[in-house]
């Protein structure tokens, strides 16, 4: 379930976001606690609230105190707009490095994407 | 809190824990790991009582643990040698168990007798090893006690059974929160399990941190051996591989993104390094 | 559970069909002494019981150190929890035990009755208590040793433990020597009882000393050595 590239909690923390930017998990809606995030996942309940932690200081969850942790109203909108920012420096260019390093030309890239439109 | 001072533990003039000084905050599943020999063993020795240490001192909220009626009653220690005798039966231990246990849950045991394929009526003698440490598991779990220490008892376990331990251990911890610590070898199976991980070797300590610091801790970078020795510049080398004209390097260092992105435009690639590996590299690295 | 209560139930299916062995053996061979001579002149019960009591004790004494012990801390006891406990549950077995060796010679006199030999130690009234007297700090004393010389090895190997033995071996050798009773009824030590039960006491007080010292902090160990 989970690899070796990145703390675990860090992971949980994407994964959620994932859910979350792909509807999985809808806004407001509750999400697992973590012991049950853990038991489900098999692993440490303190790795699965310290990625909780780090979500609700992106204001990505929020704590209903004595209920439980919710997805916050706006954090689908929050989310995407991260993403748009990155987009270019996190996906794009990685993409022209690797295009210049097998030695595609930006035009052909150009006309694949015209293909797209 | 579990606090151990300069604890020193030695067989005649072997000394097998030197001089070990570590705060356990108490209520976390810790990982001892360490290749045999470390000193894992002996260390959680003098942890439960087991073993008077040659120095230092072992102590549970301010309060010496040695001897101690209030400290030893919430400690349960399950080693791989299984402290039964052979002429007794697995209901006769877990009964014994449940007289002096004071947290003892006889319905979990029992549940988990189940679990573990166990044969009440069967003597220790005629247990098999995975039997054995099955029982080892049903001792270390059903007694709850405030401080459970599983010595490597496990590893005699097929990966079912393993599976099925790490399940209700997990299970069991969140249902009613201790401290737990296991001493293992197989790194990668269960260091989702823990929370911190202490690492022995050659009866010091090497670390102790978060399990989770330790996960991207380290990085292996690959490629041309001139350019591999130019990105890794000054960083700490945990390991290194060379085949030919091609050179690979465990870091203990992580880079961000932008260093990735111009160690790959000059032609390397990188790859995690997993905690076992990071284990492996780090007690070889102690030993040069 | 207390440890001592906890020790009696774990021996407690060893002490019947031991006693029961005890009768039946005993009952046997005096059987067919008297059904072969027309009496028996010595008490077969003093013999048989007399002597279990003793080594019983001994091996008690042992296996309390070599299998008990490290139950006991397994679960949660100390070492010195454990030693209260086990010399309560000491002091009760061989008290038991001298009660059963005694109680058992007065039965056997009554029911021997007519087949009673010329030799053989009617025990009167009088008689019980001052035999009780006399076994109960022998059987004592076995049991410490036991315990002591078990201890020995157990935290020292066999080389240091065969020392040990030696100086183990003295509350059997004080105890029985001075107290102890033979086929024939009480034997006379030629020392009044009053000092042959204090240096009895005294060896076997010692001893218990020892014997503390040496499992107070002793590395509980899987087996021997």
């Amino acid at each position: 379930m989970f690899d070796d590239r990145s703390p675990i909690y860090l992971q949980i923390a994407d994964g959620i976001k994932n859910d979350v930017l792909s509807g999985a998990l809808k806004e407001d809606e509750q999400v697992m606690s973590t012991n049950q995030y853990a038991a489900f996942y098999r692993i440490n309940p303190a790795t699965a609230a310290k990625g909780f932690a780090q979500l609700v200081e992106e204001g990505v969850l929020y704590k209903k105190r004595g209920i439980g942790m919710f997805v916050s109203p706006d954090a689908r909108e929050k989310l995407r707009a991260a993403r748009r920012e990155r987009f270019f420096t996190e996906v794009v260019d990685p993409m022209l490095a690797e295009a210049r390093r097998v030695g595609i030309a930006v035009d052909e890239i150009v006309r694949h994407l015209g293909g797209a439109r | 809190m579990i606090e151990l001072r300069d604890l020193t533990v030695r067989y005649g003039s072997a000394v097998a824990v030197d001089d070990v000084s570590l705060d356990l905050p108490t209520g976390k599943i810790y990982g001892l790991l360490g290749r045999n020999g470390s000193g894992k063993t002996s260390l959680l020795s003098a942890l439960a009582s087991y073993r008077r240490p040659a120095r230092g001192t072992v102590r549970f909220d301010g309060a010496d643990a040695f001897e101690n009626p209030a400290v030893m009653r919430n400690t349960c220690f399950i080693r791989d040698s299984l402290d039964v005798n052979d002429s007794e039966r697995v209901r006769g231990v877990l009964g014994f168990a449940s007289w002096m246990r004071p947290g003892w849950d006889a319905g979990y045991a029992a549940r988990l007798v189940e679990v573990f394929e166990l044969e009440p009526r069967r003597r220790i003698s005629a247990l098999s090893r995975g039997q054995r440490s099955a029982l080892g598991v049903v001792l270390g779990l059903a007694s709850r006690a405030p401080l459970t220490i599983l010595d490597e008892t496990y590893l005699g376990m097929d990966a079912v059974a393993r599976s099925n331990f790490y399940r209700e251990l997990l299970a069991d911890y969140l249902a009613h929160p201790r401290t737990i610590i296991l001493s293992t070898h197989l790194i990668e199976e269960v260091a989702d399990l823990f929370e911190r991980v202490i690492i022995l070797d050659r009866g010091r300590v090497l670390l102790h941190e978060e399990a989770d610091e330790l996960r991207g801790r380290g990085v292996t970078v690959t490629g041309p051996a001139a350019a591999v020795g130019d990105f890794a510049g000054g960083r700490p080398v945990l390991g290194e591989q060379s085949l030919g004209g091609v050179r690979a390097v465990t870091l203990d260092w992580r880079p961000d993104a932008a260093e990735v992105a111009r160690g790959e435009a000059a032609g390397l690639t990188f790859g995690p390094v997993g905690l076992q590996e990071l284990f492996i590299h780090l007690t070889l690295e102690a030993a040069r | 559970m207390s440890v001592h209560a906890a020790l009696f139930r774990v021996y407690r299916p060893i002490i019947i069909p031991f006693a029961a062995i005890l009768i039946t053996v005993d009952l046997l061979i005096t059987t067919l002494v008297v059904v072969g001579n027309g009496e028996i002149g010595f008490s077969m019960w003093l013999v048989l019981a007399g002597s279990a009591a003793k080594y019983w004790l001994l091996v008690v004494g042992v296996m309390l150190v070599v299998m008990q012990l490290r139950q006991f801390v397994a679960n949660g006891a100390t070492r010195h929890e454990f030693m209260v406990g086990a010399g309560v549950f000491g002091l009760t077995m061989s008290a038991g035990f001298a009660a059963v060796v005694v109680l058992g010679h007065a039965l056997e006199g009554l029911v021997l009755g007519g087949s009673r030999g010329d030799g053989y130690p009617v025990l009167s009234a009088a008689g019980l208590l001052g035999e009780f007297g006399q076994v109960f700090p022998v059987a004592a004393g076995y049991l410490i040793s036991g315990a002591l010389i078990a201890a020995g090895f157990y935290r020292w190997g066999a080389w240091i433990g065969l020392a040990v033995m030696v100086g183990g071996s003295i509350p059997v050798g004080v105890a029985d020597g001075l107290l102890g009773v033979d086929q024939f009824g009480a034997k006379a030590a030629g020392m009044p009882y009053a000092a042959a039960l204090t240096l009895s006491l005294a060896a076997t007080a010692v001893a218990a000393w020892v014997f503390h010292r040496v499992v107070s902090d002793v590395a509980i160990r899987r087996t021997a050595g």
